[in-house]
């Protein structure tokens, strides 16, 4: 696979760094914010080619992160993965209006994350 | 004698009939006149207004160019519709037209007539003309021409008196005269067939006997003929009705304290609806209100008075509700209780109430109207969306450090880790989640038992000093780490008292850690321990972050954690300061927290020192 970089929102440190190790060992570059507002800032700064982010965070949350930079997909798109341990059929909802954009529930498997980037890219190396 | 006096008494009876017969005729005529007069004079006013506007309406050049065809068609009028005058004049006060006829000139004086006609509406003076008694009417109007008044014009029609005696008259009073006779003479008779089944009525109700001997008395005492036999059986049917008349009374007595009764019940019943906690409307077929019972009254603001008989659509504006109820009405039969859940404007802005709608059905099954309810039920509702907000929390609190764990161990197992520090870290990661998650799970025990109520205090003597150093060991660990100085303040005498030593020792290690915790390097906890009053205090203060007033809001709720990103950093579950308060509230105490944001935080724990015997 082509250097990618992915973005991973999380405000739980650990999910950060398994998902950080992950994707460094399959060449990705990696960045990370620990909530919704400084994950906005570095997707204007470095326009990722993934977005992985939590829902529920501090300062700003997932959905709002999602709906800000869905309207920058039309210039560039890129793929984003929400996970959540919420229950809540809204989310659904939400996420299926946006452009490329998937639901994931925790507890997710890195493996599932990258095997769905992978299935975007289209490569399967 | 008795002949002489039957003949007197027909002759009489005659009399009466022929005067009877003349004041109906003299009657009906003088009604027939009346009427007539009435319909004659709105017609001649009709007619008046009607000439006198159309003679307005013409040009006021008409009245000088063709004046004389004006005046012939005028004559014209004047003998068929009664014209009498009409006097047109200019603006000046010039005449235009004069026509009149001579009758009319008798009755109207001159000086009016020729004044100019100052009508600013109509008027309508009436001249009563002396020599043939006809009466002359009079109606006056201004002319405008071009938006200005030009002139004005001034008719008079004339009212022939009312004769009584026209032919069509005559025929009516002769057939007048046949239906009053007639009306009289049936009605006399009619009279007399009326009466006849009362005599046998009273001969069925009277004994032979008795009707005999009242008969010879009541011939003695009036001594007449005739009518006597009558007399005396409606006398008897009277006695015997009086009779009748009290046992009826008797019976309404009766019936008069069942109604009380009933009374009496109907208004335990009304009590009972006014006592509940519901409110309770009935609606009739018709959809207007026939009950409504003072809780909803209360809701609504309002008097029984001004909701009885108001239509249902009108006292609830809701479109929803007004569906509902007659959708129900309309499922009769079915007989289901179906309900609604629905915010209410005219009860209240806030409250959700649950509506039921049963259709009422009387002995005949026909349907009687509608019963509805409405529960008030916002603290449920509360409930459900506090229960759905902490499952959903609770799941997220739950599935962060699962997921630690499952991604972890799955990054191990499947060698993508080559590194052994990596691996290191990985394997106490998996540890600390493990570790937290477990804390999470008894810190939820915890909570669900004492929200439950099944959590009950072990209580025993607890020894103060022993419950401090506890305490105080159990933190001093991580504060070392940290390189915070830990004072201790306390007494050289330490008090005895009362209480569940365990959880006692959790509810203050919590605090304590939480000093340490949001306490930064370097930084300095007072712990002290001292007795005031009844009440032993543990105080705890620290020099940390702070909390701003909204945490210092929230510190107890569940889950609560501070979006300080300082505290973020730190681990919690969100439960510990809400489980020390409860236990701290079970032992009849309480904590009080000070604190300001970049200064620190002040905790006061208070237990009331309980009394306590030593078994010997």
């Amino acid at each position: 696979m082509t250097s990618k970089s992915v973005l991973i929102a999380d405000d739980e440190a650990h999910i950060r760094r398994v998902l950080e190790v992950k994707f460094k060992k399959h060449g990705m570059q990696v960045l990370m914010a620990k909530n919704g507002q400084e994950a906005l800032n570095l997707i204007h700064e470095q326009r990722p080619d993934v977005v992985i982010t939590d829902i529920n965070m501090p300062i700003m949350d997932g959905q709002s992160l999602c709906m800000q930079t869905n309207a920058l997909k039309k210039d560039k798109a890129f793929l984003t993965i929400v996970v959540t341990a919420r229950i809540d059929p809204q989310d659904d909802i939400w996420v299926n209006e946006l452009q490329d954009t998937i639901l994931m529930e925790k507890p997710f498997s890195p493996m599932e994350i990258l095997q769905k980037i992978q299935s975007y890219y289209g490569d399967t190396t | 004698m008795k002949g002489s006096i039957q003949v007197l008494k027909t002759k009489a009876n005659n009399i009466f009939l022929i005067l009877l017969i003349f004041s109906g005729l003299f009657i009906v005529i003088n009604f027939q006149l009346r009427t007539e007069e009435k319909e004659r004079v709105q017609e001649i006013y009709a007619k008046g207004n009607h000439l006198v506007s159309l003679i307005a309406l013409q040009p006021m050049a008409t009245f000088e160019k063709d004046h004389d065809f004006f005046v012939r068609t005028l004559m014209e009028y004047s003998t068929k519709e009664g014209l009498a005058f009409c006097h047109i004049v200019d603006r000046t006060g010039t005449t235009l037209v004069s026509f009149m006829l001579p009758q009319a000139n008798m009755a109207i004086n001159n000086n009016q007539m020729s004044n100019p006609v100052k009508a600013a509406g109509l008027a309508f003076p009436s001249f009563e003309m002396t020599e043939s008694g006809a009466r002359l009417y009079e109606f006056s109007k201004p002319i405008f021409e071009n938006g200005e008044r030009a002139g004005s014009v001034k008719i008079g029609l004339m009212l022939e008196p009312l004769s009584i005696f026209t032919k069509e008259r005559i025929s009516l009073l002769g057939m007048l005269f046949f239906f009053i006779t007639a009306a009289v003479i049936i009605f006399q008779y009619g009279i007399l067939q009326a009466v006849k089944p009362l005599r046998g009525t009273v001969s069925r109700l009277v004994p032979k006997s008795a009707q005999r001997q009242t008969k010879n008395d009541l011939a003695q005492v009036f001594s007449i003929g005739g009518f006597d036999g009558m007399i005396k059986d409606f006398h008897m049917a009277l006695v015997r009705l009086k009779k009748q008349l009290k046992k009826i009374e008797g019976n309404n007595k009766g019936l008069a304290s069942q109604v009380g009764v009933v009374k009496y019940e109907k208004r335990q019943v009304v009590d009972i609806l006014n006592t509940i906690n519901y409110g309770i409307m009935i609606i009739d077929i018709q959809g207007c209100v026939v009950h409504i019972n003072d809780y909803l009254l209360m809701h609504f603001g309002k008097t029984r008075r001004d909701m009885i008989d108001r239509p249902f659509e009108e006292v609830f504006s809701s479109p929803v509700l007004v569906r509902f109820i007659s959708q129900q009405e309309n499922m009769e039969q079915s007989r289901t209780q179906n309900h609604m859940e629905l915010s209410l404007s005219e009860l209240s802005e806030t409250d959700v109430f649950s509506i039921t709608c049963t259709s009422l059905t009387g002995a005949d099954n026909q349907s009687s109207g509608s019963l509805i309810t409405f529960n008030n039920i916002t603290t449920q509702k509360n409930a459900e969306k506090s229960t759905v907000a902490f499952v959903a929390h609770l799941s997220h609190e739950l599935m962060t450090p699962l997921t630690t764990i499952q991604s972890y161990s799955e990054m191990l197992m499947e060698d993508e880790i080559e590194d052994m520090e990596i691996q290191k870290e990985f394997f106490n990661t998996i540890n600390k989640e493990t570790k937290r998650l477990t804390r999470l799970i008894k810190d939820l025990l915890s909570l669900s038992r004492i929200e439950m109520g099944s959590l009950t205090l072990n209580k025993d003597i607890v020894k103060s000093d022993s419950l401090f150093t506890d305490c105080l060991v159990s933190v001093q660990g991580s504060a070392k780490k940290k390189g915070i100085a830990i004072e201790r303040h306390a007494p050289d005498n330490f008090p005895v008292f009362m209480g569940d030593k365990e959880l006692l020792k959790g509810a203050i290690i919590n605090i304590l850690g939480n000093a340490v915790k949001y306490t930064p390097q370097k930084g300095v906890i007072d712990f002290g321990l001292r007795k005031e009053g009844g009440n032993i205090m543990f105080d705890i203060s620290d020099t940390g972050y702070g909390m701003s007033q909204e945490d210092l809001e929230h510190i107890f709720d569940k889950f609560y954690r501070s979006s300080n990103p300082k505290v973020q950093d730190n681990q919690g579950t969100g439960l510990g300061l809400c489980i020390a308060s409860e236990i701290i509230n079970l032992h009849g105490g309480r904590i009080d927290v000070k604190s300001e944001l970049g200064k620190g935080t002040y905790f006061i724990i208070s237990i009331p020192m309980e009394e306590y015997y030593i078994d010997e």
